[in-house]
């Protein structure tokens, strides 16, 4: 099978799945089951007309028309769905800059922080009528609250960025990748401690047991990078697949 | 004189319990489930292809089949296909709907004086 017939058989069957509203993951998998099958009903028919234009035709009488499909389709759409894809818009906007991505998932983690935060110091309040027994004076409090917001936003926008080079580093494999890889490894289990220290010269009290935790939450941070680009790379990668298809040419019979 | 096809619309109702039906002979792929269909109906049943996905899919999200995706394609460029199979939730669907079609033949063959 050459590459214009594989890309009119993608092309049939996004004309389907593409205007489904439902979570990338979900979209991707009937793509992925539909390809396979349009192609083997490609490879059926090829074998019996040895005609590859007429195979394709028959393919897609056989598949049947595309927007009867995509209504067939929303209607399987569960309605937990609606959740998957708010965290698919959240997480992934094909095309964004990667600061942007990074300045965005660090505001909304900081977000969440401080809700989770200010409803501790709440409850912690209106239950002992001060804070860990008027230990923790208000403006304390605050710069306790700053401190841990933008270590958190520091930390996000890093990790962020370490793991699309690393991305970026796997993708194009250029230039000694394995050297790089492993500088990006070594940057990323620093990033906690790094964090640590810039708090210990703020004036932050730090004692052993700290010291420990930081150094493995260190170690911890290269693993997760490396997870964070390869979803990264698949992402990206099913996404250029798919999207870049040329819907508006031609329709084949169905 | 043959038997006139059937159209996918005339089979709407009875798709999911046709595909479960199917299935009571062993887990299989999209293909294989249409393959079993057409062999089932004798060739007389004329079912856009693509119908069948929503329909696996509905009766994957209601647990009366599972599906996993199969480990390695089979040359299909990169595409994998998922291996359907009757959960026994999907069993007791299908003696369910059998016993339906049952009740409904007796009552509308007996209308139509045209018992099967």
């Amino acid at each position: 099978m050459n590459e214009s017939t594989l890309i009119a058989l993608k092309v049939l069957v996004e004309r389907a799945v593409r205007p489904v509203r439902a979570a990338l993951r979900n979209k991707q998998k009937m793509r992925e089951e539909m390809l396979a099958h349009v192609t083997a009903v490609f490879e059926q028919e090829l074998a019996e007309t040895d005609d590859e234009a007429a195979a394709l035709t028959r393919t897609a009488e056989r598949f049947g028309d595309p927007a009867e499909l995509t209504l067939q389709l929303q209607t399987t759409v569960p309605l937990r769905d609606g959740f998957d894809r708010l965290l698919d818009r959240v997480w992934f906007r094909p095309g964004e800059p990667t600061l942007r991505r990074a300045v965005r998932h660090a505001l909304l983690l900081d977000g969440l922080v401080f809700a989770y935060m200010a409803a501790m110091f709440a409850v912690l309040y209106g239950v002992a009528g001060d804070l860990f027994g008027g230990r923790l004076p208000a403006a304390a409090m605050v710069v306790y609250t700053t401190s841990v917001l933008l270590g958190m936003f520091f930390f996000v926008v890093g990790f962020t960025f370490l793991a699309e080079w690393l991305r970026q580093v796997l993708d194009t494999r250029t230039g000694r990748p394995w050297l790089k890889a492993l500088l990006i490894a070594v940057a990323s289990s620093l990033l906690v401690p790094g964090l640590g220290f810039a708090l210990w010269l703020d004036g932050a009290q730090v004692n052993v047991p700290d010291l420990l935790v930081v150094f493995a939450l260190g170690l911890v941070v290269p693993g997760m990078v490396v997870h964070l680009a390869k979803a990264l790379a698949t992402r990206l990668h099913d996404h250029h697949e798919w999207a870049s298809l040329p819907l508006d040419g031609p329709s084949l019979k169905y | 004189m043959g038997m006139e096809p059937i159209q996918g619309d005339q089979l709407r109702g009875h798709l999911e319990t046709m595909i479960l039906s199917t299935l009571e002979r062993g887990e299989a792929h999209g293909l294989e489930i249409l393959r079993r269909l057409d062999e089932a109906g004798c060739g007389l049943l004329h079912l856009k292809e693509g119908s069948l996905y929503p329909a696996l899919y509905r009766l994957e999200g209601a647990g009366n089949v599972e599906a996993a995706w199969e480990e390695q394609s089979h040359g299909r460029r990169g595409a994998r296909r998922r291996i359907y199979q009757l959960t026994r939730k999907g069993k007791e669907h299908l003696a369910q709907g059998r016993a339906e079609w049952q009740r409904f033949v007796t009552v509308v063959g007996g209308i139509l004086g045209a018992s099967a």
